[in-house]
């Protein structure tokens, strides 16, 4: 059987919150992102420990008091692919 | 010694010779003219400011002179030299002092690394400093001339200076350039101000320097903390509001609007994240000056 893929946050970020937001400083790219409330919730979660993406949405449900969803999962493999983009998270080689 | 305190003939020698070495805040500029109306702007504008040996290490060498081309001779120009370097058109010769004014903060924003800057109108009291930062036409400028006059400390109206080791602004009192209405405004706002006489047609309209007070210029080595980021925003017939803006995104404006912040990398984040730490944000929309200047006095009142 196939493990999940999962995602970690990477190492060489500089982060701080507002109110729920968040803005992240990336050491190697000198870039700067600025993160939404949810965004943000997601991100704290990839730095507690890897997740799939179906582990994401599990814990966002529970954070939001939300239905785990197909709506749900969407939103988390379209932030996944952000912050891969984004250089914010990592696959974790297995 | 200030530069109001030389002679009419020693201004003119030095400026035609050596150089004046004007401090203005934490640098000191070298400066030369051979145009009657530099010298003319200078005295009334930099009066209050200290002039150094002549033999003393200068930040910045800045002259604005008459091109040597055939055009002399009809619709005369004035162009600035950095370094003795041409490093833009030169303008029509009403320009000149606006134009030295726009040169001193290309110099100050292209090589000052030693700071963060930021593009902001600075002003403290209470020993709290409001960092104003707005694009033009906003109103920064006229809202920052405004709380001059009224008790507030000018410490820039263009450039934020902030220090690296600890996040204090650092004061660089100079010219308020007031553009277009914002002209009259301000002469009817404070009629005992000083004011250098409008250049017309410039590439920002019609614009007018407006001496900074006496005491902000003597306060010159007295950095302070920053408490508040206000975006001022002018709206003819606007009832004035101050309203909670968010902080992360007021980070990401800041960012990029500053001169600087990329070239200290994560340094800069730290610093620019610390200010964040230690203000209040707000936006802030006006039509009234002298209500504007209200607002600001019970902002700066609060404990």
């Amino acid at each position: 059987m196939r493990l999940p893929r999962r995602f970690q946050l990477t190492h060489h970020l500089s982060r701080r919150l507002w109110d729920g937001e968040c803005v992240v400083y990336d050491d190697q790219s000198g870039d700067t992102h600025h993160l939404d409330p949810l965004a943000t919730s997601a991100l704290l979660l990839f730095a507690a420990a890897p997740l799939s993406d179906k582990e994401l949405a599990a814990r966002m449900a529970e954070l939001l008091e939300a239905p785990e969803d197909n709506e749900l999962l969407d939103w988390c493999q379209r932030t996944i692919f952000r912050f891969r983009m984004t250089n914010l998270v990592a696959e974790v080689e297995i | 010694m200030n530069l109001g305190d030389l002679a009419p003939q020693d201004l003119t020698r030095r400026l035609r010779g050596p150089g004046v070495m004007l401090r203005t805040g934490p640098f000191v500029s070298r400066i030369w003219t051979d145009m009657p109306i530099m010298e003319r702007g200078l005295s009334l504008l930099y009066a209050d400011y200290p002039v150094e040996d002549d033999r003393g290490f200068a930040d910045f060498h800045v002259s604005v002179m008459r091109p040597r081309s055939l055009r002399r001779w009809f619709q005369p120009q004035a162009q600035l030299l950095y370094d003795h370097q041409a490093l833009f058109e030169p303008l029509p010769l009403d320009q000149a002092l606006p134009m030295f004014e726009w040169g001193m903060n290309w110099a100050v924003g292209t090589m000052a690394n030693q700071f963060l800057i930021l593009h902001a109108a600075t002003l403290e009291r209470n020993g709290r400093v409001v960092i104003m930062p707005a694009p033009p036409g906003s109103g920064k400028s006229t809202l920052c001339a405004g709380l001059a006059c009224r008790g507030w400390r000018l410490m820039s109206d263009e450039m934020a200076l902030i220090t690296l080791d600890d996040g204090l602004v650092v004061p660089l009192a100079r010219p308020v350039s007031l553009k277009n209405k914002s002209i009259e405004v301000m002469t009817r706002f404070a009629p005992d101000a000083v004011f250098s006489e409008p250049a017309e047609e410039t590439h920002k309209g019609t614009v007018a320097l407006m001496r900074a007070p006496r005491d902000s210029v003597a306060r010159k080595r007295d950095p302070a903390r920053p408490a508040w980021i206000v975006f001022p925003n002018y709206l003819p017939g606007a009832e004035t509001s101050l309203a909670p803006r968010s902080k992360a995104a007021t980070f990401m404006e800041m960012g990029e609007n500053a001169f600087n912040y990329s070239v200290h990398g994560r340094r800069g984040f730290d610093v620019l994240a610390g200010i964040l730490d230690s203000c209040a944000c707000y936006d802030f929309r006006y039509s009234d000056l002298d209500h504007a200047v209200q607002v600001f006095s019970s902002l700066a009142s609060e404990a």
